[in-house]
């Protein structure tokens, strides 16, 4: 009995002390402004040069814009142009309808980049220190270049390490983030194609078609949910941003978030509020 | 004598080039599709790779905003209505009005028809779960069902997962709507897709099943 009499007390005070405690949340991202895009359909952006570069599939373009939203130029004439990144002086623009990768400069394209192996609708490519990674959208799988060696990780399934409609990478530390589209999920592979990390179905997320990595966040464009998910480095789930129509890809400029939206045609700007 | 030369050299470069533009210019269909469930970039330019694989295709072009897709193709390959439909249907998507015109002058034309409630049909409500996850499946569900004999409106929200029915009890049942709606691909309360149409839904369409 008076093992229950201390129980019944030991229970009470933890209870008194949770209610106690304040629940902190993790700093949150604050909407500021928001760049209006005219008659542009945003679906990849990269920074380079202090230029905002935006790929416009609908329209076969990539549009050069200020930070501010001001339109600098345009280069026309790509085969529905994806999700595009920026490395080395060069814009990498992957041509959905030509199977091919493009380099660019602001004073228009460079060359072709040679891929080993054939393609089928890329969807996103990054680069990065002698590393290269493509999303091969219908052959579901990652294509990966390093030092020259190439490799495919994956093949069409929803088991670890397997793809279903990959949409986007990013080369980040060592490790290859890929939004995998269809499988409403994001698979961090090591450098042989093991999945180290999925997650993001357990969010519901439907149609994963966009990422971004930087410092602590992994930023997940949700497209049919009209949402952004945030998550940490470790997949933890740290704020869910609404009120962006069908989100295609972000990117973190100077502490500030850039999100576009295919629909709305506008890229939303937020800065990290306090926790 | 040199200008004779020049003007005569001329003439036969214009000839020549009239000629390439002629053979250039041969005879072409237009066609037009109105499609469906356009909503995804990812999604849309996969199907105008699917029309690529026409030999021969060219301007294609997709309007997102429409659900217009245009293009022209060769007359003498005498492309057929019904093999672009299937086409487009093949890709995962739905097509509600198809038509070309031919270079001869003549046209096809296939859509949805328009449905007229009789006045003296009572109109029965009904709704029940149906399962999908984007515009696609939306625009397969309801052409799906609006071509039923005796439905009259067919509405589905992606959200709710809802399928909103008029129709007359006297000439179907909502048990054969749902059905006819499992035939294409898509789970509802008391009907079971088959697998092997389920697998076959585009890849945006692939919901989690729970029957």
């Amino acid at each position: 009995m008076r093992y229950l009499e201390t129980f019944s007390v030991l229970a009470l005070l933890i209870m008194w002390s949770s209610c106690g405690e304040k629940e902190t949340l993790p700093p949150q991202w604050e909407r500021t402004h928001t760049l209006q895009l005219g008659d542009f359909r945003p679906i990849g952006v990269a920074y380079m040069d202090s230029i905002l570069w935006i790929s416009d599939g609908d329209n076969n373009r990539l549009g050069m814009f200020s930070l501010e939203g001001e339109l600098l130029d345009l280069q026309d004439g790509f085969d529905r142009p994806m999700h595009i990144a920026a490395y080395d002086g060069q814009i990498f623009v992957p041509e959905y309808g030509s199977d091919s990768i493009r380099m660019v400069e602001a004073a228009g394209v460079s060359g072709s980049y040679a891929v080993a192996d054939s393609l089928d609708a890329p969807a996103g490519v990054d680069a990065g220190s002698g590393a290269l990674a493509i999303a091969d959208f219908y052959n579901h799988r990652i294509v990966y270049q390093h030092d020259g060696e190439w490799q495919s990780f994956g093949r069409e399934g929803n088991a670890p390490g397997e793809f279903y409609y990959p949409t986007d990478v990013q080369l980040e530390d060592g490790m290859i983030y890929v939004a995998d589209a269809y499988n409403n999920r994001v698979q961090v592979l090591d450098h042989e194609g093991n999945a180290v990390l999925i997650f993001g179905k357990e969010h519901n997320m439907n149609g994963a078609t966009g990422i971004y990595v930087d410092g602590d966040y992994i930023f997940v464009t949700d497209f049919e949910n009209d949402r952004l998910m945030v998550f940490d480095r470790d997949g933890l789930l740290q704020q869910i941003i609404e009120e962006v129509a069908k989100p295609t890809d972000a990117i973190v400029i100077d502490e500030k978030l850039f999100v576009a939206s295919y629909a709305d045609r506008k890229v939303d700007v937020f800065v990290l509020g306090k926790s | 004598m040199k200008y004779s030369i020049l003007i005569i050299a001329l003439i036969i470069g214009f000839m020549t080039a009239g000629s390439q533009d002629l053979a250039a210019q041969k005879p072409m269909d237009e066609f037009s599709v109105m499609v469906d469930g356009l909503g995804c970039p990812f999604c849309a330019y996969g199907l105008e790779k699917k029309f690529r694989e026409f030999k021969g295709i060219k301007g294609i072009r997709i309007d997102m905003e429409t659900g217009f897709v245009t293009f022209n193709f060769p007359a003498e390959k005498q492309l057929g209505l019904k093999e672009v439909i299937a086409q487009v249907e093949e890709s995962g998507y739905t097509p509600m009005e198809s038509k070309v015109e031919r270079a001869d002058g003549t046209s096809e034309f296939e859509g949805v028809p328009e449905v007229i409630i009789p006045e003296d049909v009572v109109v029965s409500d009904a709704s029940f779960t149906v399962s999908g996850k984007c515009a696609m499946c939306r625009a397969r569900i309801e052409k799906a069902t609006k071509v039923l004999p005796g439905v009259f409106e067919a509405s589905w929200d992606q959200e709710s997962q809802k399928l909103a029915l008029k129709y007359d009890k006297k000439q179907i049942s909502s048990d054969e709507v749902q059905m006819a709606i499992a035939r294409i691909g898509h789970d509802t309360e008391l009907q079971r897709a088959p697998d092997k149409v389920y697998k076959k839904l585009h890849g945006c369409c692939k919901y989690d099943r729970v029957l």
